[in-house]
C-alpha cells in the first residue's frame, strides 16, 4: 500500500509542474505586454515598468518561471490589489468554496446514489426513468439559472432563504443545493449503470441463492462492488464542483475562491488569479489522488497487485 | 413408495427476449429420492441450468416466466410460496454450487466472510465465536489448505480449484436436504475435476444429502449418479437408472450422445457425431423436436410431440420410435 | 451491406428510445431555428424601443421586452445562432486536434502517447470552466476567442475517449491484417482503426455539445463571453439579473433556452449509447 501511494505521488510530479507551467504561461497569452495589461490602460509609463521590474517581467522566461514558483510558496507573489502575499488572499477564500463543495459532495452523493440504485433495482419501471429524466435535467441545468430561479422562489417570493452571503446553515442551503445539481446527476447515471453491471454478475446469484435477503443483496454484495467505479466520479465531481463555484458563488455572492477569481480577472488582478489556477489543480489532483487511494481499499483485488 | 424429496411435475418456462419468447422448459417432470443422485445430462442450451434455477427460484422474472407445472419439494409446491418463505429455504434446505467458481464469489469479501454470512442468515442468533468454528470446520472439510488463513483471503488470491471448494463449503454450511451441482468442474482444469467429484463423492456419503447433478459430461454423470435424466431442447428425452442408460440407451439422442464419447475399451473406428443441430427455441417444431435429426423418425413424430413414458421399470423414454410398436 | 443493416438497426434502436427521441426533436428544431433565425424573428433582435421596455408578453412581442425595449422572442432566436456557431467551431477544434492526438498516442504508444497523456492530465488538472475562463480572460472576451479558449478545454476529453478505442480496436485481427500486407501506417489508422472507433467519439461529440453551450453561458453569465448588444443567452441572463425582481421573465426566458437546447443534446447522447452500446441491451 504504501509503495502504491508512493508510486503515485511520483506521477504526480510532472502535472504539477505542468500545472503551474500553465498558470504562469497564461499570463503571456495575452495580446501585448503583461506588465501594461497588468497596470490598466491609464497607468503611466513608469507605473508599468516598475511593475514589469518588479514581477521580472523583464528577464528571460526561465527566469521568470523560477520566481513565479518561489513567489508561491514565499509570498512574494503579491496581489496587485490588496496590497499582501497572494497566498494569503486565496486561502481564506478557499476555506469558504470547500465548505460549500463539501456541503454540494454531501447532498449530490447522497441524492445520487440512492437515485441510481433505485433505478437500476427498478429497471425499466417508472422509478427508472423518473430518475433518469431528472437526472438529465440536473446534468443540463445551468447553474446561474437555476441558482436564480430558487433565489427567486425561496428568497423572493417565500422569503424562507437568505438570496446570499454567507453566515448561518441557511446561506448555505441554497447554494449547495445548486452546485450540487450536476453532479447528483451524474453520479446518479453512473451508480445506475455499474449497479446494473454488477446485478448482472455470478457472485449475485451466488448471494441469492445462499437465501440473503434482496436488501441484503443489493446494500451488501452489489452496492459495495457498485460503488467502486462510483468513487472515481465523486472525486472528478469535486473537481467539477471546485469550478462550477465560479458561477454558484456569483450569484449568491458567497465569498469564496470562484468568485475571488472573477473579481480578480475583471480588476486584472493577474497574481491572485495565477495563484488561485495552480491552487485549485493543486487540490483537485490531490482528491485524485485520495480518490485512488480509497479505490486501492474498496477493491482487495488493487490492493494486492499494486 | 415413500414420497421423494423433490418432484418437478410438468415443469413450462419461457423467457420474453426482444427477439421473441424462448421456450426455454416444456414439460420437465421428474424426481428425486432422499440420498440418491440424479445426474442431468444434456448439450448447452438444453434447459439443465434454467431447470436448477427454477428449483432455486433464481430465474430473473421478467423476463423469465414459469408458465406451468409445479415444484414439490418436500411435498410442499414451492412455486406457490411467498418469497420470503423461499427465501429462507434457499442455502438452509436446498444449496446450489455453480459452474464458474472465478465469477461467483464477490470479490470485496473474504471467503470466511462469505462462507460465515450463509449460516449467519439461517442462524442469526449464533455467537461470532461459534460462527468461526463452523467456518473453519466446514473449510477442513472440504479440504482447504490452512483454513487458519483462507478464511481471511479474498477471492482472488486463490486458485480456481480452492474457490469451488469454498463454494461447496458454503453450499454445505446448513446441511441442506437438497444439493444442486451446476457443472461443477466444467471451468477448472482435468486435475482439478476429478479432485472436486472425489469431494462430492464422499461428502454425499457424509452427509446424505440428494444431489442433482448437472453435467454436459456422461463420464462424470457414469461415475457419480443413481439415476440420470438426459435433456434435450428443453425436454427430458429419456430418465432411467444410470446403468441401463449406459447398457441399453433408448431414445435415439441418448444412443447419438453415448456414440459420441471416446471410448479406449473398444475399437470404434470414427467417432460418432449427431448430424443436424438443435432446433431454435423460439420456434419450435410441431412434432419431436429431434425428428430432423433422428435416424429413426415415423410418419407420426412429425405430428406429435412424444410424451415421457415408462417402457419398463424405472426406464422412461419419450419417443414414438419405442413407444408404439 | 453489414454495415449499412447494422447502421439501420441503431437507427431503429434510438428511434425506439423516447428519450433519444425527445433530444432529437429538441436538437432539430434549435438547428432549424439557428439555420434560419433571419426568417423566423419578428423583429431585429438589436432593435431598441425605450417606450418598450419590459413590455410584457403580448401578440406582438410573445416573450416581451428586454430593458432596452428590445424584442426578447427574436433576441432569443438570435442567441440559438451565436450558440450554434460556439458550440460547431469549439467541438471542431477539439475534434480535430483530440482525435488526431488521441489515435497517434493509442495506436503508436509508448513516449509518445505516455507524453500525449500527461500533457493531456495537465489540461485536465483545471476542472471545469477554469481553463477556459481563465484562457478567454487574457484573450480577451469575445466571440473568437470565446471559441479557442472552449476548444482547447474539450480537447483531453477526445483524446482520452480516441486513445482507449483505438488501442482496443488495434488489437483486432483485420488490423493486424492490414499490416501484414504492408499498408502504410497514416492508412491504417485511417481506413481501419478510426472507422471502427468511431461511435464513442459520435457520443462523445453530442455530450460535449451540451457541456460546451453551458460553459460558453456560463461565461457569458460571467461577463468573460460574447459581449453585448450580440444576443447571447449568457450574455443576456446576466443583464438581465439586475431586473430580477421587476422582470423575471427576462432573465427565466434565455436561461430556460438554454437548459432546454443542453438537455436536448443530453437525451440524445444519452439515448443513443444506450442504443449503441450492445452490452447493454437483452
Amino acid at each position: 500500500m504504501g509503495r502504491f501511494i508512493l508510486r503515485r505521488l511520483a506521477m504526480l510530479i510532472p502535472v504539477l509542474v505542468g500545472v503551474s507551467l500553465v498558470a504562469f504561461l497564461i499570463l503571456h497569452l495575452a495580446p501585448g505586454d503583461p506588465a501594461r495589461l497588468m497596470a490598466g490602460i491609464d497607468a503611466s509609463q513608469e507605473d508599468v515598468e516598475m511593475l514589469r521590474h518588479k514581477f521580472g517581467l523583464d528577464r528571460p522566461l526561465p527566469a521568470q518561471y523560477a520566481m513565479f514558483v518561489r513567489g508561491l510558496f514565499t509570498g512574494e507573489l503579491m496581489s496587485l490589489r490588496y496590497e499582501s502575499p497572494a497566498m494569503e488572499v486565496i486561502l481564506p477564500r478557499l476555506k469558504n468554496t470547500l465548505v460549500l463543495a463539501c456541503a454540494s459532495i454531501v447532498v449530490a452523493v447522497v441524492l445520487g446514489v440512492s437515485a441510481g440504485v433505485l433505478s437500476a433495482t427498478h429497471r425499466r419501471s417508472w422509478v427508472d426513468y423518473a430518475a433518469t429524466v431528472l437526472s438529465l435535467f440536473g446534468i443540463s441545468m445551468p447553474v446561474f439559472w437555476w441558482g436564480l430561479l430558487l433565489m427567486l422562489l425561496f428568497s423572493v417570493k417565500l422569503m424562507w432563504l437568505p438570496s446570499g452571503g454567507m453566515g448561518t446553515i441557511r446561506h448555505i442551503i441554497l447554494p449547495a443545493l445548486v452546485l450540487g445539481t450536476a453532479s447528483t446527476g451524474i453520479i446518479a447515471r453512473m451508480t445506475r449503470s455499474s449497479m446494473l453491471d454488477v446485478l448482472r454478475q455470478d457472485y449475485i446469484t451466488t448471494a441469492t441463492a445462499k437465501g440473503l435477503t434482496r436488501q441484503l443483496v443489493v446494500n451488501r454484495h452489489a452496492l459495495r462492488n457498485a460503488l467502486i467505479p462510483t468513487v472515481t466520479v465523486v472525486g472528478l465531481q469535486f473537481g467539477q464542483l471546485l469550478a462550477g463555484a465560479v458561477l454558484t458563488e456569483t450569484v449568491f455572492t458567497w465569498p469564496g475562491i470562484g468568485r475571488l477569481l472573477v473579481s480578480s480577472i475583471l480588476a486584472r488582478d493577474l497574481p491572485v488569479v495565477q495563484a488561485t489556477l495552480v491552487i485549485v489543480a493543486l487540490f483537485f489532483v490531490f482528491v485524485n489522488l485520495a480518490v485512488d487511494i480509497l479505490y486501492a481499499i474498496l477493491d482487495p483485488r488493487i490492493r494486492y497487485h499494486g | 413408495m415413500k414420497t421423494p424429496l423433490l418432484s418437478v411435475r410438468g415443469l413450462t418456462a419461457h423467457f420474453h427476449t426482444e427477439a421473441g419468447i424462448v421456450k426455454a422448459l416444456e414439460d420437465i417432470s421428474f424426481s428425486i429420492a432422499a440420498g440418491e443422485v440424479l445426474g442431468l445430462v444434456g448439450e448447452t442450451g438444453c434447459g439443465k441450468s434454467v431447470t436448477a434455477s427454477c428449483i432455486m427460484r433464481l430465474i430473473p422474472m421478467p423476463p423469465g416466466r414459469i408458465v406451468s407445472g409445479e415444484i414439490l419439494f418436500d411435498g410442499r409446491n414451492i412455486l406457490a410460496l411467498p418469497d420470503d418463505e423461499m427465501r429462507r429455504m434457499r442455502g438452509h434446505d436446498m444449496a446450489m454450487i455453480f459452474q464458474d467458481p472465478m465469477s461467483s464469489l464477490n470479490p470485496v469479501f473474504t471467503t470466511g466472510y462469505q462462507v460465515g454470512e450463509a449460516i449467519v442468515t439461517h442462524e442469526p442468533q449464533i455467537s461470532r465465536k461459534t460462527l468461526l468454528g463452523r467456518v473453519l470446520d466446514l473449510f477442513r472439510k472440504v479440504n482447504i489448505a490452512d483454513p487458519e488463513t483462507s478464511v481471511n483471503r479474498y477471492p482472488h488470491m486463490m486458485s480456481g480449484g480452492m474457490k469451488q471448494r469454498v463454494m461447496i463449503a458454503m453450499a454445505l454450511s446448513c446441511g441442506p436436504k437438497l444439493l444442486i451441482a451446476d457443472e461443477p468442474t466444467t471451468a477448472l482444469d482435468v486435475s482439478i475435476q476429478a479432485q472436486i467429484l472425489t469431494l462430492i463423492r464422499r461428502l454425499r456419503r457424509e452427509e446424505g444429502s440428494s444431489v442433482l447433478l448437472i453435467s454436459h459430461d456422461l463420464g462424470v454423470i457414469a461415475s457419480m449418479a443413481d439415476r440420470v435424466a438426459v435433456m434435450y431442447a428443453g425436454s427430458i428425452a429419456e430418465i432411467s437408472r444410470v446403468k441401463d442408460l449406459f447398457d441399453a440407451p433408448q431414445h435415439p439422442y441418448t444412443k447419438g450422445l453415448l456414440g459420441a464419447i471416446p471410448r479406449l475399451d473398444r475399437d470404434q473406428g470414427r467417432l460418432a457425431v449427431i448430424a443436424g443441430t438443435l432446433p431454435n427455441l423460439m420456434d419450435l417444431p410441431r412434432g419431436c423436436k429431434f425428428r430432423e435429426r433422428c435416424a429413426e423418425a415415423l410418419p407420426v413424430c412429425a405430428e406429435e410431440r412424444p410424451a415421457l413414458t415408462e417402457i419398463r421399470h424405472g426406464h422412461e423414454v419419450a419417443c414414438h420410435a419405442r413407444t408404439r410398436r | 451491406m453489414a454495415s449499412r443493416s447494422q447502421g439501420s438497426l441503431v437507427v431503429r434502436r434510438i428511434l425506439r428510445n423516447p428519450v433519444a427521441v425527445v433530444g432529437l426533436v429538441i436538437v432539430l428544431s434549435y438547428l432549424f431555428v439557428a439555420a434560419f433565425a433571419p426568417r423566423i424573428a419578428p423583429f431585429d433582435p438589436n432593435e431598441q424601443d425605450l417606450s418598450k421596455s419590459f413590455a410584457p408578453m403580448s401578440a406582438e412581442h410573445p416573450f416581451g421586452c428586454d430593458e432596452f425595449g428590445r424584442d426578447l422572442l427574436s433576441r432569443i432566436i438570435f442567441g440559438a445562432r451565436t450558440s450554434l456557431i460556439i458550440q460547431i467551431f469549439s467541438v471542431c477544434i477539439a475534434l480535430v486536434v483530440g482525435v488526431f492526438l488521441g489515435a497517434l498516442g493509442g495506436y503508436f504508444g509508448g513516449w509518445l502517447d505516455e507524453g500525449i497523456m500527461r500533457m493531456m492530465d495537465i489540461l485536465l488538472a483545471f476542472p471545469g470552466i477554469l481553463l477556459a475562463l481563465a484562457i478567454v480572460a487574457m484573450l480577451g472576451p469575445d466571440l473568437r476567442n470565446l471559441i479557442i479558449a472552449i476548444g482547447i478545454y474539450s480537447i483531453p476529453q477526445f483524446a482520452r475517449i480516441t486513445r482507449g478505442s483505438v488501442i482496443s480496436v488495434k488489437q483486432n485481427d483485420y488490423v493486424t491484417a492490414a499490416r501484414a500486407v504492408g499498408e502504410t501506417q497514416a492508412s491504417i489508422i485511417l481506413r481501419y482503426v478510426l472507422p471502427n472507433a468511431i461511435s464513442p467519439i459520435i457520443i462523445q461529440t453530442t455530450l460535449r455539445m451540451a457541456t460546451v453551450l453551458l460553459t460558453a453561458a456560463g461565461l457569458g453569465f460571467l461577463g468573460l463571453g460574447v459581449q453585448p448588444p450580440e444576443p447571447e443567452w449568457g450574455t443576456m441572463l446576466s443583464n438581465a439579473r439586475m431586473y430580477l425582481r421587476s422582470a423575471p421573465m427576462v432573465a427565466v426566458i434565455p436561461g430556460l433556452s438554454i437548459m432546454l437546447v443542453v438537455l436536448g443534446f443530453n437525451f440524445f447522447g444519452d439515448g443513443s449509447q444506450d442504443a449503441l452500446n450492445p452490452r447493454l441491451k437483452e
